[in-house]
């Protein structure tokens, strides 16, 4: 079965389940054919109108940013904001969340009536209304007719926020002991960023579906649905297909007694020159784009970055037909062995290497190297990497990079919860050998005497109860540390949450162990000091808003630079600036304000009849 | 101890005290601001930026002319991250009453050489197609704007954060993370007389820092906001605490800054919280959205039914913005007084003046705050009428 949705205006096939970002990647057979005449069949999407013969598809720029520089998702996964696009005359929906549905109307920044927020120069001085171009003047709303999403009070005993490892392990743990849940997760299915559903699955995850069953099948599951403010006792969620209805939206209060925040981390990038060019992507973000539909067949494809995920994704990425030139991990080879060490304790883990080091076979794999800067003309058409002695180019279609994961701590934050010292990343060890504590990082040219907490994560009792009582925290949220780690916290804050505290205490063990070797993996994957260098003053450090590196770099503080530069300001909310700043300047959380993720204006009506 | 260390020492780097550092600089004097937080963090950092003229404060109404002139010329000179845009603002009417009070107020404003235009129905549904058919008309005045306050502030201040203050443009320093917690006028004990000019008195003022040795000025300015009455006890200023949302960017949206006719007879509608409808298109496509008022303490909570009952305003006027996604709700405390007018003048004792309680209207009137301080501590004659802002009064009506 196949449904048809409209891009810029021409008609295209796909499968239903696919992600509107994955479809308009295939659709403009981005990026892999830029500049070469457009053919039908890129798999999964065909183009069933004659137009699509034209040299130029849709093209690769989903949206246009603030200066108008051409953009495409990074993150895969809601964080970025730069996915964004029109769906259905409402601008702004982020693409990679959501699924197509038959008839649907979506516009790219390459449709010149799209409104999706460039603003070009914004220095509207001299301009007095009556000034204003006609399109300046357009009576075009750019918004929907209310379509009237419903309001709906629900309630229960246990909420978890968040559909992955840990939350579904959580879920499965109360069911089996009768405690009224409900599982909220931002993506259409059940699964995190591990075991997303895949459109296309290469190979079937068993122990994904198996978790997933156990825990679906016995609470309440709600996808598409962001929570956008929690309180102690409620929280206020926006759902993007009600009752599973792909558009049918719905305006969401939930009362519960306790919850879970089972939010997860995401990447963490860092800026580099290049790093805004459409086809520069997180690694997870790729993976993401790949699962829900993205064809990365006859890509060449350059991995780099840092951490575990990087030959997890190379492998599955090449698996979906792929080609990947270089897989590339910042760390030293030297610098990985106690964690090689540590592997040979643990058969699972060491089987899952080894396997992992045969479907990589062939691949070309260095240690000790990182990307300097991508390159390309509206497009990321190469990249240039180094091991720190010399500099060389990758020719690639797509760069996936990302430098580890950092908790997503913002629900947490708001709830009030402490956080805690674990999920450091292990910078130290750099530093170690040159007998000083400091790291150069930032504060020009200054020595922090701390290590920068950028990955801090909730801080947990033994029973995964945090700083507030009621709230708890399990899996990456705490401190990044593995699907094995996320699942045994899981199960332990659902038992507790369940009142079966020695069933839970049963797992402590294996939630010990999963700490310790994700302490071994902080140090393995530490990142190396010249990364940690501010980037050029000309290089993008918020994306959202086109402010440099160099306008924020002088600023005493996040707060600061943000009222003087805007950097921060944007759709993201400093998601993305904001990690880089936190790794890169030392500059500490902001408590977030409301709302956790945009969300329109009719959703903060309480009751809209009264 | 006893020697004068500085000229002049403004407490606070709001748009008030930029002001005021801005203007005494201009007329020679040495200044030091001292701000404890980021430079304008306060309410100068949390409210709209509308330089507008309100007619509904007569004994006002010279403040507002001198400080509308000054931020013409002002505006000439702002870089672009001041975001000037001179869209001008629509008070809409949505009743008959309202439209009487429409033609009432062109009349009024009219008469004082306030450039103004009544709006039909029609005309309106060109000019703002956004707003509901249900609004009847409105009064336009063309030559409103709206400004990016913190980056205005910045600029008065020739503030560059390479260094710690640009001293070769004008004589301003200013220190951040410096706060100051006493200003105690004439220790010296030689103080001369009342009335006695800058220059001519003998005393001096203190300022005693946290963490830092007192500073000795000639003159010192508390233009605090909300934490005046921290620096001198009997200054009554009342944080009055407001809503505002800011949503993603909707270009071409909304042409002007749009308000509600209601809004001077909501937000002044004695001590109950209220909200009125005013909403600003920012050069940036995006839209504020505001606002409420409530005397709520200082806490910063974000209240949901207020913020309920606000967007439902908002709607009613803008029913297209149902879909608007908004990208952060926040609060600021507008620096009030008990009797609505600001707190501009000398304080008690030689040397300390206050300069502040502008509520809702600080960013327009600051530029005539400045002049009228000036004026008064250079001993001149006024161009405004001084005393209905004289500070002395709120702690005469307390004591
Ligand atoms: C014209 C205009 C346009 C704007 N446009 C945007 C925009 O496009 N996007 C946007 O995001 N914002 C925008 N803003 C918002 C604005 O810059 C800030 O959000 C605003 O200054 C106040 O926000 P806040 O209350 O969230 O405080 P923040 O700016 O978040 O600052 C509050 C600070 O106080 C600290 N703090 C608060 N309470 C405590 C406590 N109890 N203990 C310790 N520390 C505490 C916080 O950590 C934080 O650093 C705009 C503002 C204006 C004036
Ligand atoms: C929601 C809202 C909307 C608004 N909309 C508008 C509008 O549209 N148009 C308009 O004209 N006005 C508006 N206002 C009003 C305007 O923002 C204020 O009147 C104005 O910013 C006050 O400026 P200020 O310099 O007096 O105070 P602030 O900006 O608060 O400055 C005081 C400064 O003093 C510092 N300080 C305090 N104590 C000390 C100390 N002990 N030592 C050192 N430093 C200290 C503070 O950190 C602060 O930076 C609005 C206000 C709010 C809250
Ligand atoms: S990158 Fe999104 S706000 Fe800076």
């Amino acid at each position: 079965m196949t449904i048809r949705v409209h891009i810029d205006g021409r008609v295209h096939e796909v499968e239903p389940g696919q992600s509107v970002a994955a479809v308009v990647l295939n659709a403009a057979g981005a990026p892999r054919r830029l500049g070469v005449p457009d053919g039908p069949g890129a798999s999964g999407v065909s183009d069933v109108s004659a137009a699509a013969c034209a040299p130029d598809g849709p093209g690769v720029a989903f949206r246009r940013s603030a200066n108008g520089q051409p953009r495409g998702p990074i993150c895969g996964m809601g964080i970025c904001h730069e996915c964004r696009l029109t769906i259905d005359d409402v601008p702004h929906e982020r693409s990679c969340l959501i699924e197509c549905r038959d008839g649907m109307n979506i516009r790219t920044a390459e449709d010149p009536g799209d409104r999706n927020g460039s603003m070009g120069d914004w220095s509207a001085k001299d301009r007095s209304p009556e000034d204003r171009s006609p399109e300046d003047r357009s009576p075009e709303i750019g918004l929907r007719e209310a379509a009237g999403p419903i309001s709906a009070h629900l309630d229960t005993d246990v909420l978890i926020l968040g559909g992955g490892p840990a939350g579904l392990a959580a879920a499965a743990a109360l069911a089996d002991h009768s405690v009224e849940t409900i599982l909220i997760d931002e993506n259409p299915s059940p699964g995190g960023q591990i075991w997303r559903r895949s459109v296309r699955p290469p190979h079937q995850e068993d122990r994904a579906n198996k978790s997933i069953r156990s825990a679906i099948a016995r609470s309440t599951f709600l996808g598409s649905t962001t929570v956008w403010d929690i309180q102690p006792r409620e929280c206020r969620a926006h759902c993007g297909a009600w009752q599973g209805q792909v558009g049918r939206e719905a305006y969401l209060r939930v009362r519960f007694r306790r919850v879970l925040l089972a939010s997860g981390a995401r990447e963490r990038f860092l800026p580099f020159p290049g790093w805004t060019l459409p086809g520069v992507m997180g690694v997870g973000g790729a993976q993401a784009l790949a699962k829900s539909g993205w064809d990365v067949s006859g890509l060449r494809i350059v991995v780099a970055g840092s951490g575990p995920l990087l030959p997890a994704v190379a492998s599955s990425l090449r698996q979906r037909g792929a080609e990947i030139r270089l897989l590339a991990e910042q760390a030293s080879r030297s610098n990985l062995l106690p964690m090689a060490a540590a592997l040979l304790t643990d058969r699972t883990k060491l089987r899952q290497a080894v396997r992992l080091r045969m479907d990589l076979g062939g691949v070309r794999w260095r240690f000790g190297t990182w990307p300097v800067r991508a390159e390309g003309d509206g497009h990321v058409q190469s990249v240039v990497m180094t091991d720190g002695r010399s500099e060389w180019k990758e020719e690639c279609d797509l760069l996936a990079v990302g430098f580890g994961l950092v908790p997503n701590v913002e629900a947490a934050l708001q709830l009030g919860c402490r956080l805690s010292k674990r999920g450091l990343p292990g910078v130290r060890r750099e530093f170690r050998g040159r007998g000083q504590g400091g790291v150069h990082c930032g504060v020009q040219g200054g020595v922090h005497d701390k290590v920068p907490g950028d990955a801090a994560g909730v801080a947990v009792d033994p029973w995964q109860e945090t700083s507030v009582a009621g709230v708890y925290a399990a899996g990456e949220v705490t401190g990044v540390g593995g699907v094995d780690l996320a699942e045994a916290e899981g199960r332990i804050a659902g038992l507790a949450m369940a009142g079966e505290r020695a069933a839970a205490e049963e797992h402590f063990q294996s939630r010990a162990r999963g700490r310790a070797f994700a302490a071994a993996l902080d140090e393995a994957f530490a990142l190396r000091r010249e990364l940690l260098v501010p980037p050029d003053d000309a290089v993008t450090i918020c994306r959202c808003e086109d402010v440099a590196f160099g306008q924020v770099a002088s600023h005493e503080s996040w707060r600061a630079a943000k009222l003087a530069t805007r950097c921060g300001m944007g759709s993201c909310q400093g998601r993305v600036c904001g990690a880089a700043l936190r790794t890169l300047k030392g500059w500490i959380h902001d408590v977030p304000r409301p709302p956790l993720s945009p969300v329109p204006v009719g959703a903060w009506i309480d009751d809209p009849e009264e | 101890m006893t020697s004068l260390t500085r000229d002049v020492v403004i407490v606070g780097s709001g748009i008030v005290g930029a002001a005021v550092a801005a203007e005494l600089a201009g007329r020679g004097r040495d200044v030091l601001v001292l701000e404890s937080g980021e430079l304008a963090g306060g309410a100068t950092a949390e409210g709209m930026g509308h330089v507008l003229f309100l007619d509904d404060h007569p004994e006002q109404s010279e403040l507002l002319r001198v400080s509308l002139e000054r931020w013409r010329s002002l505006q000439e000179e702002l870089p672009n991250d001041a975001e000037v845009d001179v869209c001008g603002t629509l008070w809409v009417a949505t009743d008959d009453e309202e439209l009487q009070g429409a033609e009432r107020k062109a009349e009024a404003l009219g008469s004082q050489g306030i450039e103004c235009e009544l709006i039909s129905p029609r005309q309106l549904r060109n000019l703002e197609p956004a707003l509901s058919s249900s609004v009847q008309g409105a009064l336009r005045l063309p030559k409103d704007s709206v400004v990016y306050p913190p980056n205005v502030a910045r600029h008065l201040l020739k503030f560059d954060t390479r260094g710690s203050g640009c001293r070769s443009a004008g004589r301003i320093e200013t220190q951040l993370g410096v706060q100051v917690v006493g200003v105690s006028a004439d220790v010296s004990g030689a103080g001369g007389g009342a009335g006695a000019r800058a220059g001519t008195r003998a005393g001096a003022v203190e300022v005693r820092l946290r963490d830092a040795p007192s500073i000795l000025a000639r003159d010192v300015v508390v233009a605090a906001g909300i934490a005046t009455p921290e620096l001198l006890p009997d200054c009554l200023v009342l944080p009055r605490k407001g809503h505002l949302a800011i949503t993603d960017r909707y270009p071409g949206l909304l042409h002007h800054q749009i308000v509600e006719l209601g809004y001077v007879k909501n937000a002044h509608a004695g001590e109950g919280d209220s909200v009125s409808f005013n909403v600003q298109p920012r050069p940036t496509g995006q839209l504020l959205l505001g606002s409420s008022r409530q005397f709520a303490g200082r806490d910063r909570f974000v209240d949901p039914s207020l913020v309920s009952r606000l967007m439902k305003r908002i709607l009613e006027f803008l029913p297209a913005l149902d879909r608007a996604r908004i990208l952060r709700i926040w609060t600021g405390f507008r620096p009030a007084t008990p009797d609505d007018r600001p707190l501009i003048g000398r304080w008690q004792g030689d040397g300390v003046w206050v300069a502040t309680g502008h509520e809702g209207l600080g960013i327009t009137t600051s530029l005539g705050t400045a002049e009228l301080l000036a004026d008064l501590m250079d001993g001149r004659s006024p161009r405004i009428q001084p005393d209905v802002f004289d500070p002395c009064r709120v702690w005469r009506a307390t004591s």
